[in-house]
C-alpha cells in the first residue's frame, strides 16, 4: 500500500490549528497578563499573579464545589438510568422504539428549550407547586430555584433528564457487542439472571461504560449553558459554574487575562480526570 | 498520552460501529437536506450590498414597548426627510446591552449610532464628541462629562422608580393611608401579614437586576445620598467604602424584611415578567418597581393600583431620574450623517420624538419640554415627586466618577445573595475589592 | 410464574420512566394551544380546541424574525456540517492509514481537543475575529463551528477507519487512480454510516449552540433569537412554548427522520452480534 498523502489532514489541520490551539495559545499567554481587552490598553505582564489570585478568590472555589456537585450528581444519575433503559430496551418491536425516542428527544433540545420547558414545572407559580396544590399539600410548595441548595439539584435533574438519551444509546450499542453464545453459554451452566449480567454483560460493556463516563464528566465539568438559562448562576452567585465564572469574568468585567488563567485550570483539570479516568478503565478491562 | 488516547478511541469505536454506522443508506442526515438550494456561506456575504446614499448603522434593542415597528417608523420619517442617508437598525442580542457593545467594540465593529451606550463612554476615544449646537437642545445638567468630552446625547430622561401598592389590599388590612415614614411602612407590612396578605413581591431567578432594582434606588440610593452626597467621588479618592453603616444597615432592613416572612416566598425564583404579573394578579400588596410599570398599568386599566414614593430611615427625601443616552461611534466614517439623524429624530421633529418617549412612558428631555397625557398611575407618580430633590444614583451616575465597568453587575449579583440571607458586611467587602480591581482594569493599569 | 411476575415489574418500572419522562414533552405540545388563563387551571388538561394564537403571535411578532433566524442557522449548520466531515474524514483517512510518526502525532493532536473547555477559546478568537473582520459574519461563524467539532468528528472517523476493510482501495490504487480520486470515489462513500451518526451529532450542536453565536458572532441564529426574544414573555406559558416550539420542531423532525437509521443500525448490529 502506498504512502497517503499528508495533504488530506492539511485543510483540517489548518482550521483546527487556527481557531482551537492557537487560541489556547493565546489564552495561555494572556493568563500571564492583566488585559482587559481594549487594543487601547497595553498589555502588562504579571507574572504568576493570576494563578494566586485564584486561591483567595472565594466565588472561584464555590464554583468549583458548584461543579464537582454537578459532575457528581449527573454522571451518575444519567449513566445509571441510562444504563437501566438500555437494559430494560434491549429487544426490537414498535413499543421499545417508541420509548426509546422518549428518553431521546430531550437530547435533541437546545439548553434554551429545555429550560423554558423546566421553567414552568419548577417555577414557584409551576406544574409541581400546582400538583401539590391540588392534592392539599401546599406546605410542600417548594422554591426550586430561589434557594441555592435547591437550585443545584434542580439543574443536576433537569440535565439529568436532557442527557439520558445519549447515555442510553451508548449502553445499547455496547449491549449489542456482547455475542449471544456467552449468554447461552451462562446459561447452559445453570447461571439466572443475575449471574448473566455480572459475569458476562458487565465485563464486555466495560468500553461502553467509560466512554459514556467519561463523556458525562467532561460535559459537566464544562456547563454552563443550563446555568445560564436557569438561574443566570444565582441566587446570587450560589450556581456559578467554573465555565460560567470564566464567561462572566471575561465578558461581564473584562479581566481577560483572569479569565483565561481559571480557564487554563479547568483545562488542565479535564485532562488529568480524562488521563485517570482512562488509565482506571484500562485497570478493568485487563482484569475482566 | 498517545496510549491512553488510542484506549479511548479504540472504545468508541465499538459506539461509532454499532451506535449509528451499520446503516448503509440514509439519506436523511439531520442536517443535509437543505444544503444543495441554499448556496452556503455565499449568501451571507451579500447581506449589505454597497449602493450610492451614505449608509449608517443604528444599534437598537426590543421590546414590548419598543417594537421594531416603533423604530423603522422612525427611520422611515428621517429617510424621507434626507434621502441621502440610509439607516439600517442592528439589533442587540442577548441579555446584556453593554456587554454587546462591548463585543463590537472590541470587533472593531461599533455601529455608527447607538442606544444605551453609557458603558462605552467610560473607555477613551470610543465615542464621539457631540456637537455643541445639537447638545444646546437639552436640559441643563444633562449632559455629563467623560475626560472633558461630551460624548452622550441625553435623548430622554425616565423617573426610576417607587413602591406601586394593591389598593383593595391597603383597605381590606385597613391601611388607609400610604406610609410617610419607615415605621408606618413596617406597620403597613404588619397590618398586611396580618390580615393573610403578602406584603412584598420582587423578581429573581435569571433577572439579577430586578431583585435589588426597586429597594436599591427606593431606600439605598437615597439614604446614602442623605449621608453623603459625594459618595461616588469619595469612592474613588478612597475617602468612602462600599462596606459603610449607612449601607449595611439599609441593608440588613430589607434582609429583615426578606427573614421576617414580608416578602413572598417565590420572589427569588420569579422572572422580572412573571413577577410583575404575579403582583398585578394579587400575589402580594406592594412592589418596588420601575416608572415604566406607571404607563402598562394605565394602559391595562388596572384602577385598583396606586403608587407612592418609598420612606425611607429619613422620610421621603428624594427621587432619582435617569437620562437614556445615545451616541456616536468615534470610528464611525459618517459622524455628521450620524448627527444629523439623531438632531432630526430628537430635535427637529417633534412627533418622532413624542412617539419614541410615548412608547416606553418617558419624559422629555429636551430644553423645551415636550409633554403628552399621561393615565392615572402615571399622573399619581409624577405628583408624588413635587417638593423632592433629585439626586444622584450611584450606581447610574455617568461622568468620570462612574463605576467601573461590570461594577453594577456585581452588585446586583450580590445584592441578590444578601437579600438570599449572606453576610452583609462580609459580602460589601467583595464590593470594595472588586472596586479596586474593576478601577484598576478600566483605568487600563 | 416467577418469571412472568418480574417482567409484570420491569414493564411497571418502564412504563413509569416513560411517563416521568414524557411529560415535559406532553406539557410542551398542549400548552402551545391554550390561554395563560386555561394553562393555570389545569396544566395537564387537553386542549378544548385548536386555539393556534399563540403560534400565530409568535409568527406575527414584529419583533421576531423567525425566517431570517432559519435562514442563517440552516446556512450555519449545513455548511458547516459537510465542511467538517468532509475534511475530518480526509484528515482521519491520513491518519488511519499512514503508519509513521508524523500520523501518530497528527492523531494525538486532533484529538487532544476533545478536552478543550470551549470558554478558554472565546476570548482569543474575539481577538483573532477582530484581526480579521470577522465577527458578526456567517463564515466566521462556520469556521468556529468546524474548528470546534473537528476533535469529536475525528474520534469517530478515525476509529471506523481502522476496523474497515482496505481491500477496495488497495484495489483501486492497482488500478492506479490518483489517491485523491480514490478518497472522493471510494472511500468517502464508504464511510457513510460512520458519516451519518457523526452529523446528526454535530449538526444538532451547532443547531442548538447559543454561547457562539451570542459571544462571538453575534448571529441571529434561531436558538439565539429565541432566546432573546423569549425573555418578556416567560409569564405567557402559552407563548412560551410556541417559541420553544419554533425553536426545536426543525430538530426534532430531523431526528425522527434519523431515528430510523440510528435504530436499524442498532437492529444490525444485534444480527450480526
Amino acid at each position: 500500500m502506498g504512502k497517503r498523502s499528508i495533504l488530506f489532514a492539511l485543510p483540517a489541520f489548518i482550521i483546527y490549528s487556527a481557531l482551537l490551539i492557537v487560541p489556547i495559545l493565546l489564552a495561555f499567554m494572556l493568563s500571564f497578563t492583566s488585559w482587559t481587552g481594549y487594543a487601547a490598553n497595553p498589555i502588562h505582564y504579571v507574572g504568576i499573579a493570576n494563578f494566586i489570585d485564584l486561591w483567595k478568590d472565594e466565588k472561584f472555589l464555590h464554583s468549583i464545589w458548584v461543579t464537582l456537585r454537578l459532575v457528581l450528581v449527573v454522571t451518575l444519575g444519567s449513566n445509571a438510568l441510562g444504563l437501566i433503559f438500555a437494559l430494560l430496551l434491549n429487544k426490537s418491536g414498535k413499543l421499545t422504539n417508541v420509548f426509546r425516542s422518549v428518553f431521546f428527544v430531550p437530547f435533541v433540545f437546545s439548553t434554551v428549550a429545555v429550560s423554558f420547558i423546566w421553567s414552568s414545572i419548577i417555577s414557584y407559580t409551576g406544574v409541581i407547586n400546582y400538583l401539590l396544590g391540588v392534592v392539599g399539600l401546599e406546605t410542600w410548595q417548594t422554591d426550586f430555584i430561589g434557594n441555592a441548595n435547591h437550585a443545584i439539584w434542580s439543574i443536576s435533574i433537569i440535565e439529568i433528564w436532557k442527557t439520558v438519551g445519549f447515555n442510553m444509546v451508548i449502553y445499547l450499542a455496547a449491549l449489542q457487542t456482547v455475542p449471544a453464545e456467552l449468554y447461552e453459554a451462562c446459561t447452559i451452566d445453570g447461571g439466572n439472571a443475575r449471574n448473566k449480567f455480572r459475569h458476562v454483560t458487565l465485563p464486555m460493556i466495560v468500553p461502553g461504560i467509560s466512554i459514556s463516563v467519561l463523556m458525562s464528566v467532561i460535559n459537566e465539568m464544562k456547563q454552563f449553558d443550563l446555568v445560564k438559562v436557569i438561574t443566570d448562576g444565582g441566587p446570587g452567585s450560589g450556581t456559578e459554574t467554573i465555565a460560567y465564572h470564566i464567561i462572566s469574568q471575561a465578558f461581564g468585567y473584562n479581566l481577560l487575562g483572569y479569565s483565561s488563567a481559571i480557564a487554563l485550570v479547568l483545562f488542565v483539570a479535564v485532562v488529568l480526570v480524562s488521563i485517570a479516568h482512562l488509565s482506571i478503565t484500562r485497570r478493568f478491562e485487563v482484569e475482566s | 498520552m498517545k496510549k491512553w488516547l488510542s484506549v479511548m478511541a479504540c472504545s468508541l469505536v465499538a459506539f461509532t460501529i454499532l451506535a449509528g454506522c451499520g446503516s448503509n443508506s440514509n439519506k436523511n442526515s439531520s442536517a443535509s437536506p437543505e444544503a444543495v438550494s441554499s448556496s452556503p456561506a455565499t449568501s451571507a456575504a451579500s447581506e449589505a450590498p454597497k449602493a450610492d446614499p451614505v449608509k449608517i448603522k443604528w444599534a437598537i434593542f426590543e421590546t414590548d414597548n419598543f417594537t421594531d415597528a416603533l423604530w423603522q417608523s422612525i427611520i422611515d420619517s428621517f429617510e424621507k426627510e434626507y434621502p441621502d442617508i440610509q439607516v439600517e437598525k442592528v439589533l442587540m442580542t442577548g441579555d446584556s446591552r453593554p456587554q454587546f457593545l462591548k463585543t463590537l467594540l472590541a470587533a472593531g465593529s461599533l455601529p455608527d449610532i447607538m442606544l444605551d451606550p453609557a458603558e462605552l463612554a467610560k473607555i477613551k476615544d470610543v465615542l464621539a464628541p457631540v456637537p455643541d449646537d445639537l447638545l444646546a437642545n437639552f436640559e441643563d445638567g444633562s449632559v455629563p462629562v467623560f475626560n472633558n468630552q461630551k460624548v452622550l446625547v441625553p435623548a430622554s430622561k425616565q423617573l426610576r422608580s417607587a413602591t406601586y401598592y394593591n389598593k383593595k389590599m391597603f383597605a381590606d388590612a385597613g391601611i388607609t393611608d400610604v406610609p410617610k415614614t419607615w415605621d408606618e411602612f413596617l406597620a403597613a407590612c404588619e397590618k398586611l401579614k396580618a390580615k393573610g396578605i403578602t406584603p412584598l413581591i420582587t423578581a429573581g431567578a435569571s433577572d439579577v437586576w430586578a431583585t435589588s432594582f426597586g429597594y436599591w434606588v427606593n431606600v439605598v440610593n437615597p439614604e446614602v445620598e442623605v449621608w453623603n452626597a459625594n459618595f461616588n467621588a469619595d469612592l474613588k479618592s478612597g475617602a468612602a467604602k462600599w462596606n459603610n453603616p449607612v449601607i449595611t444597615d439599609a441593608l440588613q432592613k430589607w434582609q429583615d424584611l426578606y427573614k421576617n416572612g414580608y416578602f413572598d416566598k417565590g420572589s427569588l425564583s420569579y422572572s422580572y415578567s412573571q413577577a410583575s404579573a404575579e403582583f398585578q394578579k394579587g400575589r402580594a400588596a406592594m412592589m418596588m418597581d420601575g416608572s415604566w410599570v406607571a404607563p402598562s398599568l394605565d394602559k391595562g386599566n388596572l384602577t385598583d393600583f396606586g403608587v407612592f414614593q418609598q420612606p425611607t430611615k429619613d422620610g421621603i427625601t428624594s427621587y432619582s431620574a435617569a437620562f437614556n443616552y445615545m451616541a456616536v461611534s468615534n470610528s464611525s466614517k459618517n459622524k455628521d450623517a450620524a448627527f444629523k439623524f439623531l438632531k432630526y429624530f430628537l430635535v427637529d421633529n417633534k412627533d418622532v420624538y413624542l412617539s419614541y418617549i410615548k412608547a416606553d412612558g418617558l419624559l422629555s428631555s429636551t430644553k423645551e419640554p415636550v409633554t403628552y397625557e399621561m393615565g392615572p398611575v402615571q399622573t399619581q407618580f409624577v405628583d408624588s415627586l413635587k417638593g423632592l430633590k433629585l439626586v444622584d444614583e450611584i450606581t447610574k451616575l455617568p461622568g468620570d466618577n462612574a463605576l467601573p465597568t461590570g461594577m453594577e453587575d456585581f452588585t446586583q449579583k450580590s445584592l441578590q445573595s444578601i437579600l438570599a440571607g449572606a453576610p452583609i458586611s462580609k459580602e460589601l467587602d467583595t464590593w470594595d475589592d472588586q472596586y479596586k480591581k474593576l478601577s484598576a482594569a478600566t483605568a487600563g493599569n | 410464574m416467577r418469571a412472568g411476575r418480574s417482567t409484570f415489574f420491569i414493564r411497571m418500572i418502564l412504563l413509569v420512566s416513560v411517563v416521568l419522562y414524557a411529560i415535559p414533552l406532553y406539557l410542551s405540545i398542549v400548552n402551545i394551544f391554550k390561554t395563560t388563563d386555561q394553562i393555570t387551571l389545569n396544566p395537564f388538561a387537553i386542549p378544548s380546541s385548536l386555539n393556534l394564537d399563540n403560534l400565530t403571535y409568535v409568527l406575527n411578532n414584529p419583533n421576531v424574525h423567525l425566517y431570517k433566524m432559519y435562514l442563517n442557522t440552516l446556512i450555519i449548520a449545513v455548511s458547516a456540517t459537510l465542511l467538517t466531515l468532509l475534511f475530518t474524514a480526509m484528515a482521519a483517512f491520513y491518519t488511519s492509514r499512514s503508519s509513521g510518526k508524523l500520523s501518530g502525532i497528527l492523531h494525538v493532536y486532533f484529538i487532544m481537543g476533545i478536552m478543550v473547555p470551549y470558554a478558554i477559546v472565546y476570548i482569543p478568537l474575539v481577538i483573532i475575529f477582530r484581526d480579521f473582520h470577522l465577527i458578526g459574519t456567517l463564515h466566521g461563524l462556520i469556521l468556529v463551528f468546524i474548528s470546534g467539532n473537528i476533535p469529536f468528528a475525528f474520534f469517530m472517523y478515525h476509529g471506523f477507519m481502522k476496523t474497515a476493510p482496505r481491500e477496495l482501495e488497495e484495489s483501486a490504487a492497482i488500478d492506479g487512480a490518483g489517491q485523491f480520486r480514490t478518497f472522493w470515489q471510494i472511500i468517502f462513500p464508504l464511510l457513510k454510516p460512520c458519516t451519518t451518526t457523526t452529523a446528526i451529532f454535530i449538526g444538532l450542536s451547532m443547531w442548538n449552540d447559543f454561547l457562539t453565536p451570542l459571544l462571538i458572532g453575534q448571529v441571529h441564529t434561531i436558538t439565539l433569537g429565541i432566546y432573546t426574544a423569549i425573555g418578556p414573555h416567560s409569564t405567557n406559558w402559552g407563548q412560551m412554548f410556541a417559541f420553544v416550539f419554533f425553536g426545536t420542531f426543525p430538530v426534532v423532525v430531523a431526528y425522527l427522520f434519523a431515528q430510523k437509521q440510528f435504530v436499524s443500525g442498532l437492529t444490525a448490529g444485534a444480527l450480526k452480534g
